[in-house]
Formats: structure tokens, C-alpha cells, sequence
């Protein structure tokens, strides 16, 4: 038995020491899940080390216009590129199924769960969707509730989605105007509002958004770090000059 | 040389009793005897095996009945179990043969032409026949066995005793299907009810149904008065009288009577559509007042309802269950958005799961549970792809969600086809199985997008970087705005949002579905307000009114 080991061990070897065989052999899929879930996004990676971290509780919080939605669709389309499974808790009903795709989400993949404003469901949703298991990650969107609701949010339900993500390969991720996990979050990402960007010829035309992502808190890095984010067109696809500055069109 | 045409007749003896006997397994072994008709008139239409060996027969009164059997069991007939168990034998019928025909509610004929293990026998067949060697026809009669014998197995499950015969024509098979005495199974119990179909060699259908009895063709009362006058016990005697003169004396169901006799198939084949018909209806004989109570039933009624699912590799991705209230009303609680799943633990739990929270207006005294299936997802696990929940435990995850937050409200996103500005669909999560979803790949990585543009012009961004993100305000925010040449130049909507507008950019008008009551027709602005957002604002061109209906994000 132990030689029958021995020589399969030097026959892996062998093999992973071939050349010809090692793209085979190191295909992305065949490694262990990386411990962070990349957002895509190249300066938030950058800033993240890596990505969303996996069995933590993450936040995205900013203002309307400030990007968080569409940093959470380019999470959601980079995990199901992978061909992994997602969810999102959806309390205020805001997807635009269209911008979702367009953003690169593999809506089949996607699983939308609708909650009307119900934010009270959010959690025991979410709950359900971490302790199911299968899923790549997880986001709940609070929406733009008014700050008492938030405020209203039982620490108690946040301990208990943080124990159940814990030691899960999920990536749970709450995207609100502001933080409501508290210290309970591994990773906190603040977005600050939006710089839009116009044509300026024409009948006008909103060619994107301009923000700055900052991180508030994270288990392995210095907090303070920024990076520059923009969304949308940086130069139009026709031509002419941007007006950087928010003016009339 | 061509295939000879071969068929096999799937026959459950006593059916109506055999339905009551599946919808209530208690029931097995006992006498059973199935009534119609009001209370004075009752009447027996049908009995179990059991029952008929005691010597209870249809047409008797419920009086005599009980008589003759003190222990008999007299049940109302039910007509929705009967459905179900027709339905069972042909979801049975359909995992051996795609053309299957509907023979009445008690059988089915279907069509094994063309099946490789049919095929190889009836090859078998025809060379023992000419060969005459003992070997070569058990060889050939073992194909056909196994056959009968799987599907046996498979009504065994589903709760279906049978009886089967292969022949070369429907007609030989139904009779010698029908035929008690000649299956060796008219003594209850005797058999396993799934061992013992009956394969008639290839031509010599006409020779097998000569010794049985005319009564299998249940002629009607004066032709089998006449057949008894001339002495007519025996199919092959019918068989042999002259067609003319028979037809002289009784008609066009004298020939036909004596064509089924022959074996001669008179009518085309009519194969059944496999239906999407999947529903499971029981009566109660008394009231129940509380869910609690209802789940033993209910149970039950799932578990013959998965065993169909399974049986046709199909999975169930919404439920409907239809509550008979002793008021005369009904009740029907809903369960939907689930992966296809067809265990009957996590159907039952699912079911009971929204069950607890619902009071039920009126005694139940009778339940169907209807279902709307998808075909199970028959993906091979591919040992380098990202682990994946089994469709159970998917199901029972989107079943928990459907629980709290509503089937409606649960499901994969779909982009319709509309331009309508609310126009939002989902559809049924994973519906088509994790198959379909890998089979049609994956959308091109952002990363490889990325590098291609990258590739092409350093300054340009990868297309799905360019596009922005939209959040829908659900509802759409009634606003007032107020504009200057036509332009808004300030917003305040519901009192919350709103501002002066710094950038306009638009209008960019849209209309749809003028050809409907639905039809609509609007013009959209993008605008950046001083709260510090942007919006796409929105007018109604028919009312005027406008709203805030996205938000740049």
C-alpha cells in the first residue's frame, strides 16, 4: 500500500513536471478557490487585495449615483463568467434586468429575489441563501431606505448571517447608502457621490460616471486607500470633447 | 427484411378498485368493493381481487355485497384517482416506448417496433420458429420477459398491479392481457403482479386466442345471446365462421367482433401525447379541519406524484395545491419559483412549509395537487467546475424563499422584449436544469473583453465597463417639475428627492404597443440634480404627468 502511494506520488510529480502537460493539469478551475472573489473591477482589485474576501461579510455603501449599483453588477457578472451561481436580495426591487446584462450578468445564473421594500426579510432571505450553500455570492441591496429603517436592523440577524457565512466559500455582500453590519463587516468599501460626464455637443448625452472608491475597513490592509473608478465611456465612441465639469449641455 | 410489427398491452384488472387501492395503500389485501348510486340503489361496480375471490361480482346490490362478505369494505367510486392511475400507466408506458396509445382508462398498447431489445427478440423469435430449437425460443421469450418485466416493476411502484402480453397486433395483445387464466395470476397473491408477461410468437397470434373465451370481447347482450344459441364459446370458433353470414345475422359488430377474435387490428394506431397534465386529486371520506392533520394525506399524495416525476425524469418547478372546502368553495395555495425537484421529503416540506401559515376558511373534504414540471437536469458533474447545489437542495432553498417573500417573487431576471420603461419578467430559476445553462457557455469574461479592447485602442474601455448602471425606483416617483422652453430646470419628487437640475440631456421619446388598450408613449431625460444625482426623468405624453423612474448608479 505505502509503495502502491510512493509511486503514484512520483508518477504525479512526473506528470506535473511535463510541459506539455501543464496547462492541463493547471487549469484555473482545477486550484483551490481563491480566498477573495474579484470584483473585475482592475483598480478596486488592486485596492482590495484581490477581490470581496470569501466567508466575510463585505459592504458596499454610498450615496445615490455613486456607483454601488453598478459595482455590484460587475461583481455579480464576474462571478457568473466563472459559471458560478448567484444571488441578490433585492429589497427595494431595483435591478434593471437590461443594464444587468448588459453589464455582463449571465441572468440565468442569477438568482433575484424581490422583497417589495420589505428590509425586515432581507436577512432571514439571505439566511436561507448562506445556509443553502451553492452560491458564489451573495448580495443583499437595502435600496435607499430612509436612515430609522436602517437603524432599525437587528444586530442579531447580521451575528447570525455572519456565522453562517463563516467558513463557506460564499461572498456576502450588502450594498447600501450606508454601512449596517457594522464591525461585523471584514470589508468596507465607501463610494463617494459620482462626477457625471456629458457631451457636450448636440442634444446632450450622459456618457458616465466618475467616483472615487475608498476603503473604510479591511482585515489586511490599511484603511484610507483609494482608487478612481469610471464608468461608462472615457472617450466617445463619434468623437468631440467631454465636458468634464458638470455644466449645461 | 423488414421488422415485424410487434406490441405490447399493459391491462390493470379491476381498475376502479385498483385506483382507490393507490390513492390509499392501507387498502392492499383487504376486500374492497367500489359503489356508485345514491344511498337505497347502491351498487357495486367494481372490487379487488380479494373481494372478487369471496365471491363479490359487479351489479350487486351494497346490501347483498355485505352479505356475502361481512368484511367487505364499501368505498364511492372515485373518479379523479382514476384519472391519476390512467395517467401513471402511461408515464410507465412512456420510459419503454415513445408511441404509446391509450386503450381505454384501464390500458395502454404500445408500439415496441423498432426498439433494439424488441427488435434482437423478435430476430430471435423468427429463427426459433424456423429452427424449432427449444433454445432459440427461450432465448427469444427472455427478451420479451425482461421487457415486461421492467415495466412491471415500474407500475409496481407507482402502485399498479398489471397484466401484459406482447403479440404482433394490439388486438391479441389486449386479449390475452385480459385474459385471468391464462397469466396464471386470477389467484390474489399468488405472484409478484410484475413477473409474468405473455409474449406471443410472431404468427401465431391467431393460434394463441383460439382457446379464450368469447366474453373477453364483451359483446354486447343480443349478440352474446346469439354466439351462445349457435354455440360460439371460443374465440377460434368465432374466428372460424364464415364473414358474410355472420355479417347477415349480427351486423357490422358481428364482423368486428369476430375481426378483434382473429387478431386483426381494425382501427390505425392513435399514439398519445404525452400530456402536461400532472395532478394527483383525492376525495376525503370525512372533514379535516387543520392543516396538521392534512399532512399525512398529503404525504402520500406527493409521494405518488414525485413517483410519476421520477418515473418520467421530470421535476416539478411549481406547485398547486386545490383545498374542496365542506363549504362548497375552494382553497388553493401556491408554490412556485422551484428548481425541478421531484424528492417527495422536499416536496412535502416545501409544501407544509407555507401551509403552516395559512388558516383554512372551511372544512377540506378533498385536495388536488397539480404541478408544472421541467425535465430534470441530467448534467454529468464535471469534477473542474465550480461546485453546484443538487436540484434538491436548490429547490428547497428557492421553496423556503418562495415561503417568505411569494412564488412571484422569486426567479431569474429576463430582459423582454420591450422598450416599455416597467417592463420586467422573471422566469423560473434554472428551469431547464444546470444542463442548459452549460451547454450554451458562459458570457465572454470581462477580463477577456478587456484585453481585446485594450488590444485595439489603449484609451477605449471594455464594452461592459461602458455601460452604466441603472437602479429602477420602484414605484416611479411622482414629480413636479418645472421647465423653461420646454426644458426642466427644477424637480421635486414625493417631497424627498428633487432639486435644481444642473445638466439636462434629452428628450429622447419612445412608444409602444399603440395598437393596444396597453400602448404608452413617453420622453425621458436624463438629468444631474443638485442633491448631487443623476436621474432619467420621465413624462407621460398621454396624462403629462412626469415621474423619476431610475437613478444613474
Amino acid at each position: 500500500m505505502v509503495a502502491t502511494h510512493g509511486a503514484l506520488r512520483r508518477d504525479l510529480s512526473r506528470l506535473r513536471a511535463d510541459p506539455a502537460l501543464a496547462p492541463l493539469l493547471v487549469r484555473p478551475e482545477l486550484r483551490v478557490p481563491r480566498r477573495a472573489a474579484a470584483t473585475g473591477v482592475a483598480p478596486l482589485d488592486t485596492l482590495l487585495g484581490g477581490g470581496f474576501p470569501r466567508g466575510r461579510i463585505s459592504e458596499i455603501v454610498g450615496p445615490r449615483s455613486s456607483g454601488r449599483t453598478r459595482l455590484l453588477l460587475a461583481s455579480l457578472a464576474q462571478a457568473t463568467a466563472r459559471g458560478a451561481l448567484v444571488a441578490l436580495v433585492d429589497v427595494a426591487d431595483g435591478l434593471d434586468p437590461r443594464s444587468a446584462a448588459a453589464a455582463g450578468v449571465d441572468l440565468r445564473r442569477l438568482l433575484w429575489v424581490r422583497l417589495a421594500g420589505r428590509l425586515a426579510l432581507a436577512w432571514p432571505a439571505a439566511d436561507i441563501l448562506v445556509r443553502g450553500g451553492g452560491f458564489d455570492m451573495i448580495a443583499v441591496d437595502v435600496g435607499d431606505p430612509p436612515p430609522w429603517a436602517l437603524g432599525q436592523v437587528k444586530s442579531t440577524a447580521i451575528v447570525r448571517l455572519q456565522r453562517a457565512v463563516e467558513g463557506t466559500p460564499a461572498v456576502l455582500l450588502v450594498v447600501g447608502p450606508r454601512g449596517v453590519a457594522g464591525s461585523l463587516a471584514t470589508l468596507v468599501v465607501a463610494l463617494g457621490r459620482a462626477r457625471p460626464r456629458w457631451a457636450s455637443h448636440g442634444p446632450g448625452l450622459l456618457l458616465g460616471l466618475e467616483t472615487e472608491a475608498r476603503l473604510v475597513r479591511a482585515r489586511d490592509r490599511a484603511p484610507g486607500a483609494t482608487a478612481r473608478l469610471v464608468w461608462g465611456l472615457e472617450v466617445p465612441v463619434v468623437g468631440g470633447p467631454i465636458d468634464q465639469a458638470a455644466g449645461d449641455a | 427484411m423488414p421488422e415485424s410489427p410487434r406490441y405490447a398491452c399493459v391491462f390493470v384488472p379491476y381498475f376502479a378498485a385498483a385506483a382507490l387501492v393507490r390513492r390509499d395503500p392501507d387498502l392492499r389485501g383487504r376486500q374492497v368493493a367500489v359503489l356508485t348510486g345514491a344511498a337505497a340503489t347502491r351498487q357495486v361496480v367494481d372490487v379487488t381481487p380479494e373481494a372478487w375471490a369471496a365471491g363479490i361480482r359487479s351489479g350487486m346490490s351494497a346490501t347483498e355485497a355485505k352479505t356475502w362478505a361481512p368484511s367487505l369494505l364499501g368505498l364511492d367510486r372515485d373518479l379523479d384517482a382514476e384519472r391519476a392511475a390512467t395517467a401513471a400507466l402511461l408515464d410507465a408506458a412512456w420510459t419503454e416506448s415513445p408511441r404509446v396509445e391509450v386503450a381505454g382508462p384501464d390500458r395502454v398498447c404500445l408500439d415496441l417496433a423498432g426498439l433494439p431489445s424488441v427488435a434482437a427478440e423478435a430476430l430471435r423469435e423468427d429463427s426459433g420458429a424456423r429452427d424449432g430449437t427449444p433454445s432459440a425460443r427461450g432465448v427469444a421469450a427472455s427478451a420479451g420477459l425482461r421487457l415486461g418485466e421492467r415495466l412491471g416493476a415500474t407500475l409496481h411502484a407507482l402502485g399498479l398491479p398489471v397484466r401484459m402480453a406482447i403479440a404482433g397486433t394490439r388486438a391479441t395483445a389486449a386479449l390475452i392481457a385480459r385474459d385471468p387464466v391464462g397469466s396464471g395470476r386470477s389467484v390474489p397473491g399468488s405472484r409478484p403482479a410484475h413477473d409474468l408477461p405473455r409474449v406471443v410468437p410472431p404468427g401465431a397470434e391467431r393460434r394463441s386466442l383460439a382457446p379464450l373465451p368469447v366474453a373477453l370481447l364483451a359483446p354486447p347482450p343480443d349478440v352474446a345471446v346469439a354466439l351462445e344459441r349457435w354455440g360460439i364459446a371460443t374465440l377460434g370458433e368465432l374466428a372460424a365462421l364464415p364473414a358474410p353470414a355472420l355479417f347477415m345475422r349480427l351486423g357490422v359488430a358481428g364482423v368486428r367482433l369476430q375481426a378483434e377474435a382473429r387478431g386483426e387490428d381494425r382501427q390505425p394506431f392513435v399514439a398519445a401525447v404525452p400530456p402536461e397534465d400532472w395532478m394527483e386529486a383525492l376525495a376525503l371520506d370525512w372533514e379535516v379541519e387543520s392543516v396538521e392533520s392534512l399532512a399525512f394525506v398529503l404525504h402520500r399524495q406527493v409521494s405518488r406524484l414525485a413517483a410519476r416525476l421520477a418515473v418520467r425524469g421530470r421535476g416539478a418547478t411549481a406547485l398547486a395545491l386545490t383545498f374542496r372546502l365542506a363549504d362548497g368553495g375552494t382553497h388553493v395555495h401556491r408554490l412556485g419559483g422551484l428548481a425541478p425537484v421531484h424528492e417527495p421529503r422536499t416536496l412535502g416540506r416545501l409544501l407544509l412549509m407555507g401551509l403552516e401559515r395559512q388558516a383554512l376558511p372551511a372544512p377540506v373534504v378533498g385536495l388536488a395537487l397539480e404541478a408544472e414540471t421541467a425535465p430534470l437536469d441530467r448534467l454529468q458533474a464535471d469534477l473542474f467546475a465550480l461546485a453546484r447545489p443538487s436540484p434538491r437542495e436548490l429547490g428547497e432553498v428557492l421553496g423556503r424563499l418562495a415561503a417568505l417573500v411569494g412564488p412571484d417573487r422569486v426567479g431569474a431576471p429576463v430582459v423582454t422584449d420591450s422598450h416599455r420603461p416597467d417592463a420586467i419578467a422573471t422566469a423560473p430559476y434554472l428551469a431547464r436544469g444546470f444542463a442548459e445553462a452549460a451547454a450554451s457557455g458562459s458570457p465572454a469574461s470581462p477580463e477577456v473583453s478587456s484585453a481585446l479592447w485594450r488590444g485595439s485602442d489603449p484609451r477605449l474601455r471594455p464594452l461592459t465597463e461602458a455601460v452604466l448602471g441603472r437602479r429602477r425606483l420602484v414605484p416611479p416617483l411622482p414629480a413636479e417639475v418645472e421647465t423653461r422652453a420646454g426644458r426642466p430646470i427644477a424637480v421635486v419628487a414625493h417631497g424627498v428627492v428633487g432639486g435644481r437640475v444642473l445638466v439636462a440631456a434629452g428628450p429622447w421619446r419612445s412608444a409602444g404597443e399603440w395598437w393596444a388598450d396597453t400602448g404608452w408613449a413617453c420622453e425621458e431625460w436624463d438629468v444631474a440634480l443638485s442633491d448631487g444625482a443623476v436621474y432619467c426623468l420621465a413624462r407621460d405624453l398621454a396624462t403629462g404627468g412626469w415621474t423619476l423612474d431610475t437613478v444613474y448608479d
